[in-house]
């Protein structure tokens, strides 16, 4: 058990001076002569201006989030820099005082979702400046809605230019020319691309300069083309000028803090955190040294003497292997082996990246077996079922140990555990196990007109019964203490309630059963992996839930395919079901999708769902997820069905943000834990899937070649 | 060998402040100890005297019978005194009782695991002939480290290996030992650094040396105490 106070011992017997700190990453070098920076702008974008945008990027898996506030209108913004071409940002703002349009309900405080895009089209060379092109607000409303080229030159390493065009709100100031009518009315409920606006109506131009007058702080002066019509119009300020000034500090790596005048009747000030993905706290981890490999001695392996202490001299091997994983954080599950091979079947609850669990048991192999195997056979077990089996000859291990890790790589066989001949492997010994944690819980909704963001929290206890190989008895109870979850909004709907009425299942203070399921997981053939979930699959149904995947090991496209039967449960969420029937439709029984994965290989990694979702809408959900050997991913899905966009409500269609953040990348130490982010809008019922705990793929998917391959270099880590 | 490499759990982690309980025994990473991490200020401990120093020295020398070594790095502001565990070919590794390890190919740093920014193998062969016959000449090394994704990353170095005076060396039961000093300059595309041996004179063997390790954790001087 480890409860609050484990592991302060620290056991150093002969080092004289303990290791205290590690060193970070040395300070920023070039960026490959790119033009990047990691300095945002009022809108949280990359670029060292105010309000205009630049060409420049910030580097590649930079992370921003920045808070801006000037007199009622505060905006947050997450950016990200998925290639170094490509910037991305999402924003949540508040404006105080603005005045609703005619037939819009009215509100104190009008809050607004954005996204943004920039394109680097050219990149900057001796003589000629970057160039990019950008759309702000593209999607829905489009209250900041504005298009823009704009070309940015270094001179030197401390002064950058910046001139460009713009249209929509920033062709609002010092319009010289204009490219057609730009429309304003909204595209179906909202939520949808504004491509009808792009590039179209008033042209103005904009220009501005950022200076680094330090390593800490940089300047900034421009020329704006935003004349802020709505805002003016509105009340909520005056445009007496063009020219905005600002500067930015930098208190650490991490954190920025800037300060500006807007329009020459406001002052502005922002604050900017930000993090790369690509670097993690320590690189290549802090965590103990792994036990060398044990070379054989010449002609070691001739000895076969070892081989007539039959089943006690297998048991004591066992043992000796079993003690020597467990140094290691590892489990062993599986042992089988004759006079020259030998397989092992091992459970890791520690190592996120794989490859450093089978680098590990491998060398606790080389220190174990007797000399003459020579073959040796790792397979990984998740969820109870074998997934991958890395084969490996011992005497490649002895040569390779101290070089590169592309050549063990190379010499390592990968292949279903199920088309490996020999003995079968028993998982059996390891069994029943019990598993149990708990902690504190939080759940937001996010987005809410009436309130941008609403939680629950409290205490939820879960526990784990594993019963025999691939079979598993779970559940989970938690208890609110606080929270407003119950206050969301319930939204008029035209289909099923089968998601807008989560609130209801939010209110109650009782103790509430958050899953009761059985499970079993399978391997009904080569390449095919199977899951069956019965009982209480979620908060708010119940039912039975059947899953078949193929993926082979090495390849990177997976097929699966779910079918879901499902009862909505009460709202006190106890062992009660009520009627399939809302007053606005039937709960289907079934639903379920057929699903495509596929690993781009390039750091894209995507997925396509089609079939049923919960309300008997038919369509599809398209995923696409920018992904990081250390276990990052960064990525968007868009769901559309045959509900129509009046249908569905605000939003026209669900779609949303989703983020994993691998806790080794933070803490330095090999953990699986991760913590999973989704932001989306409010529930509503149209596109909405069934929640159930642990479906294939992504058990699986990580223990294959291609994802093992990514991060080999934690092989002899 | 286990036994020795007593396993502890590493800096930084602060498993104590887990935001609750499991019945896990491997994972006591939190969110909580990543932003502890992040915000730590590097602790200083006080260098140990040189009576601590000999004291430490003779108790190891009396308690093994194995090659040890004393390591500084100083960048880290660690002493201790590491014991070879295991020899691959040419490769030897030595370990701290903190389950740190580095591994010497002819007395040249080969890698090194637990410190963080590990070096995860070089190919040091060819300055490792000059060193060890003390020679002047040109040497290519390859330094591998991981990336920030796990991934390997080759640095390639060219060499310039000159020698030096002679000297004689004292530490731990090496005792006034002829010593000829050899150096080692290195460039690579974004870095340079200059390595530092004393060579027995008689076998060739390194007996002390300052070694780079790489960009995070500097240089390491090495010690052999018999």
């Amino acid at each position: 058990m480890s409860c609050f106070s484990r592991g302060w011992s620290a056991a150093i017997a002969l080092a004289l001076w303990p290791l205290p700190g590690l060193a970070e990453e040395p300070g920023t070098g070039t960026q490959g002569g790119r033009l990047t920076t990691t300095v945002t702008d009022s809108y949280g974008a990359p670029g060292g201006l105010i309000d205009m945008p630049s060409a420049e990027m910030a580097p590649e898996a930079q992370i921003s989030t920045t808070v801006s506030h000037y007199d009622g209108t505060t905006k947050t913004t997450l950016s990200f820099q998925p290639t170094r071409w490509l910037s991305t940002s999402f924003r949540y703002s508040a404006i105080r005082g603005l005045r609703p349009d005619p037939g819009r309900p009215p509100y104190d405080t009008y809050y607004d979702r954005s996204f943004d895009l920039r394109i680097r089209l050219l990149e900057e060379t001796a003589t000629r400046p970057a160039v990019a092109l950008g759309l702000r607000d593209f999607v829905g409303t489009g209250l900041f809605g504005g298009e823009y080229i704009v070309a940015t030159k270094a001179i030197g390493k401390r002064l950058r230019f910046t001139g460009g065009l713009g249209w929509g709100r920033l062709g609002s100031h010092g319009a010289f020319a204009n490219t057609g009518t730009r429309p304003t009315s909204l595209l179906g409920e909202g939520g949808i691309p504004t491509h009808d606006r792009w590039f179209r109506g008033d042209v103005a131009g904009f220009a501005g300069l950022s200076y680094a007058a330090s390593e800490r702080l940089n300047l900034k002066l421009e020329y704006s083309s935003d004349g802020y019509e709505r805002e003016v119009r509105d009340g909520i300020t005056r445009h007496k000028s063009p020219w905005n000034v600002g500067l930015d500090y930098k208190v650490s790596e991490a954190f920025r803090l800037s300060a500006y005048s807007l329009n020459g009747s406001e002052l502005g000030v922002s604050a900017t955190l930000s993090l790369n993905a690509r670097k993690p706290v320590v690189t290549g981890g802090a965590e103990a040294a792994p036990m060398p490999v044990a070379p054989r001695a010449a002609g070691a392996a001739r000895d076969l003497g070892w081989t007539s202490g039959g089943a006690a001299g297998t048991a004591r091997l066992r043992e000796s292997v079993a003690s020597g994983l467990r140094t290691e954080g590892l489990v062993l599950q599986g042992f089988t082996h004759d006079a020259t091979s030998a397989h092992v079947a091992i459970r890791n609850p520690r190592y996120d990246i794989r490859a450093q669990a089978v680098g590990r048991t491998a060398r606790v192999l080389t220190r174990t077996l007797p000399a003459s195997i020579e073959m040796l056979t790792i397979t990984q077990v998740e969820q109870g079922i074998p997934t991958s089996a890395v084969t490996l000859r011992r005497s490649d291990l002895e040569r390779l140990e101290h070089r590169s890790a592309d050549e063990i790589l190379a010499a390592a066989t990968f292949s279903d555990p199920l088309s490996i001949g020999g003995k079968p492997l028993s998982l059996r010994e390891t069994y029943p196990r019990f598993d149990w944690s708990v902690g504190p819980f939080l759940r937001f909704s996010v987005f809410d007109p009436d309130s941008p963001v609403r939680a629950n929290g409290g205490i939820a206890l879960k526990a784990d019964y594993h019963i025999a190989p691939g079979w598993r008895a779970s559940g989970a109870v938690s208890v609110k203490l606080f929270g407003d979850l119950d206050d969301v909004r319930t939204v008029p709907t035209k289909l099923p309630r089968v998601r807008s009425n989560v609130g209801r299942y939010s209110a109650t203070n009782d103790p509430t059963l958050d899953h009761l399921t059985l499970a079993h997981y399978g391997r009904p053939g080569k390449d095919l992996y199977s899951r069956i979930t019965l009982g209480y699959l979620e908060k708010m149904y119940a039912g039975a839930s059947g899953e078949l995947l193929w993926k082979p090991v090495g390849s990177r496209l997976a097929l699966g395919a779910e079918v879901n039967y499902v009862v909505p449960r009460d709202f006190d969420q106890l062992f009660g079901t009520r009627s399939h029937r809302t007053r606005t439709g039937t709960i289907p029984e079934v639903n379920g999708h057929i699903s495509a994965y596929y690993d781009f290989q390039n750091g894209f990694h995507g997925q396509l769902d089609v079939g049923r979702y919960l309300a008997g809408d038919w369509g599809a959900t398209v995923s696409l997820d920018r992904v990081f050997a250390n276990g990052w991913r960064i990525g968007a899905y868009a769901t559309k069905t045959d509900v129509s966009a009046t249908a569905f409500g605000e939003g026209s269609f669900d779609k949303g943000i989703r983020i994993t953040i691998p806790l080794s990348w933070g803490v330095g130490q090999p953990t699986r834990r991760r913590s999973d982010l989704v932001i989306r809008s409010l529930s509503r019922d149209g596109g909405a899937r069934l929640h159930v705990d642990d479906r294939l793929y992504e058990n699986i998917r990580d223990t294959h070649r291609p994802e093992m391959a990514k991060s080999w270099g934690k092989f002899w880590r | 060998m286990k036994t020795r490499l007593v396993r502890i759990l590493a800096l930084g982690l602060a498993g104590a402040l887990m935001a609750g309980c499991s019945s896990g025994k491997e994972d006591s990473a939190s969110t909580l100890a990543i932003v502890k991490g992040l915000f730590k200020p590097r602790p200083q401990a006080s260098p140990p005297d040189a009576a601590q120093l000999n004291a430490a020295i003779t108790g190891s020398l009396a308690a093994s019978e194995r090659p040890l070594v004393l390591l500084t790095l100083a960048d880290h502001r660690v002493i201790t005194i590491v014991e070879r565990i295991e020899v691959n070919g040419a490769h030897e590794t030595f370990a701290a009782p903190d389950r740190r390890t580095l591994t010497l190919m002819q007395g040249m740093l080969s890698g090194t695991r637990g410190l963080g920014h590990d070096l995860m193998s070089a190919d040091v062969a060819e300055s490792a002939r000059l060193i060890s016959a003390r020679e002047d000449g040109a040497a290519r090394r390859v330094q591998r480290y991981m990336n920030g994704e796990n991934q390997i990353i080759e640095m390639t170095a060219d060499c310039s290996v000159t020698r030096g005076d002679a000297r004689r060396l004292t530490i731990g039961e090496i005792v006034a030992r002829p010593v000829i000093e050899m150096h080692e300059t290195c460039r690579m595309s974004d870095w340079q650094f200059e390595n530092s041996y004393m060579v027995d004179a008689a076998s060739g063997r390194v007996l002390q040396s300052r070694q780079w390790v790489g960009p995070s954790n500097g240089y390491a001087v090495l010690n052999a105490l018999r």
